[in-house]
């Protein structure tokens, strides 16, 4: 069937697009009439949406308190493996004898899960914030360097070439080729990074913290709030969501040249 | 035949014309290749090329695919290095790539995270050292407005066409101030239209006037290698060697309707086709041999 400007069926595909919220829509509904329809749910174990909501209302300015906290040692943490990842991989990944050296080195320490380094951390550090911020540096800084080699010594030999004509000397090949190159590779290790940054950050602050998102979760599940419990692990993913969202944005503002 | 000279029949009045593998004594030499072999691993891609260039020479180099010029074109730029023999450049053997020898290749010459003005930007910014980057951005757009490019330098090389693309490598070239042009099939994926008018372009920024620039065009298209080059250096296959040298008149060239139509380039044209014919037959003659004797075994 055709309608009135000749497009088939137009009035079918007017959903296209949305089926994303439709399915969390979906599930919400499903989370409401679960609650509510089984006779013998306990409400303080498996709260219903409107109890979680207050709970997070209630607890927002504890929340965001709780996401300083842990920014306090995401951003330090992040940031360090990002920069020293992605320098320490243009420079291994271009310089061949240093790679030959530095590289069975990278594979046999990169697989180490870094949850492992948690317990040891806290206790070598004087804080708890300086070994949290030192498991979340190691934990991102692996994805962020093992990617960047990759791309750093895969550079197409036509950017070679250039650079050669152009006359670079090393580092400004590194600096003016190489770096910009490899962005996609080094934004890839990002995203990997930032969603294992964000493991490693709760997971610590269950071992230890004060305060932090992690540790308003473990703390409400300590005393069987589970309204606040469940409310602290949606705001944890919106968190979490949002911070991906964000480096994806930045991703597309400086990769806009790739095709 | 006038003007045409073939490896037999040299003549020693012909710019660089000097019987092979003579270090050059003629100071109009700027480039010469001196018994060049060069393989990827255990193929052979050039064998034993002897070739001198004159300054302000337009030389173009013509084959088939597969027959080694474009190896011969990175050899001279210095991107690769020979398996043997040598090439001079200005009295020193060339051991790396550098801005004397500037490059176009057939269309990744920009990089594509900079704009048209920033990738001449760092062109200048290697010949004029100490300028400050709103004077190289200006000098830049100079050259953009040269090779009829103006007010462009903003875009980047994805958002312009592959014409655009070469005139701006042109550009970035001539910025570099480069007196040795290298040119790796520049115009070979470019529509008809756009190929004759860099063609004109690039004649009359290099091969116009006093000052001449010296250039090593390389093509397969035997039009555009007879009305480009000065002279032709006319590749086989099987390796890569030069099967001839063919010194091409000037005159008639400012009119290229009438010069396609000329005695002289049908007869170039001709031979150049004769040429080809006889390396063929070589070759499928060498391999009947091979397959002989491989059947006797």
């Amino acid at each position: 069937m055709r309608t009135k400007n000749g497009h088939p069926a137009a009035h079918k595909t007017g959903l296209k697009g949305f089926e994303g919220i439709l399915f969390i829509v979906a599930i919400g509904l499903c989370w409401q009439v679960t609650t509510s329809m089984i006779p013998l749910n306990n409400p303080k174990l498996y709260p219903s949406p409107a109890l979680t909501f207050h709970a997070l209302v209630e607890s927002l300015p504890e929340l965001l308190k709780g996401t300083w906290s842990s920014f306090l040692i995401l951003i330090p943490g992040y940031l360090l493996a990002v920069v020293l990842g992605a320098v320490w991989g243009i420079v291994v990944g271009t310089v061949k004898w240093l790679h030959r050296a530095f590289d069975p080195f990278a594979k046999v320490v990169a697989p180490i899960p870094p949850t492992v380094y948690i317990p040891y951390a806290i206790a070598l550090m004087p804080t708890f914030r300086i070994s949290a911020i030192m498991v979340v540096f190691i934990g991102a800084f692996w994805p962020v360097f093992v990617n960047t080699v990759a791309g750093a010594s895969a550079v197409p030999l036509h950017y070679r070439d250039n650079a050669g004509i152009l006359g670079f000397g090393r580092i400004e090949y590194m600096r003016r080729v190489v770096f910009p190159a490899t962005l996609p590779d080094i934004f890839s290790g990002m995203a990997v990074g930032l969603a294992l940054s964000f493991i490693l950050l709760t997971v610590a602050e269950l071992f230890g913290a004060n305060d932090g998102l992690g540790k308003f979760v473990q703390y409400y599940a300590d005393y069987a709030d589970y309204p606040r419990m469940v409310a602290g692990i949606l705001y944890t993913g919106a968190v979490t969501f949002s911070a991906m969202a964000l480096l994806d944005l930045l991703k597309r503002r400086v990769l806009f040249w790739v095709r | 035949m006038p003007g045409i000279k073939t490896l037999s029949g040299r003549d020693s009045d012909m710019a660089g014309a000097v019987a092979p593998g003579h270090i050059a004594r003629d100071p109009r030499v700027v480039l010469s290749v001196e018994h060049l072999s060069f393989a990827y691993g255990a193929v052979p891609v050039l064998d034993d090329i002897n070739l001198e260039i004159a300054n302000g020479e337009f030389i173009a180099v013509l084959g088939p695919s597969g027959c080694g010029k474009t190896s011969l074109l990175r050899l001279l730029a210095g991107l690769e290095k020979p398996v043997s023999g040598r090439i001079v450049h200005d009295g020193r053997v060339i051991a790396g790539p550098d801005a004397s020898r500037g490059v176009v290749f057939q269309d990744y010459s920009l990089f594509p995270w900079l704009n048209l003005r920033d990738n001449l930007s760092i062109a200048i910014n290697k010949t004029r050292k100490g300028i400050s980057g709103s004077e190289r951005r200006r000098i830049a757009e100079e050259y953009l407005d040269l090779v009829g490019l103006p007010g462009v330098g903003a875009k980047h090389p994805y958002e312009v066409s592959g014409g655009m693309r070469q005139r701006a490598a042109i550009a970035r070239s001539l910025a570099l101030g480069s007196p040795v042009l290298l040119m790796d099939e520049p115009f070979g994926a470019l529509d008809p239209v756009n190929r004759v008018r860099l063609q004109d372009l690039l004649m009359q920024l290099c091969h116009a006037g006093t000052a001449r620039r010296t250039v090593v065009f390389v093509t397969h298209d035997v039009e555009e290698a007879l009305f480009m080059g000065d002279r032709v250096i006319v590749l086989g296959t099987n390796p890569g060697r030069i099967i001839s040298e063919l010194q091409v008149p000037s005159e008639g060239k400012h009119n290229r309707h009438d010069y396609f139509k000329s005695k002289g380039f049908i007869e170039l044209e001709g031979l150049i086709a004769a040429l080809y014919h006889e390396d063929v037959e070589r070759q499928l003659e060498a391999a009947s041999v091979v397959t002989g004797e491989g059947a006797s075994i």
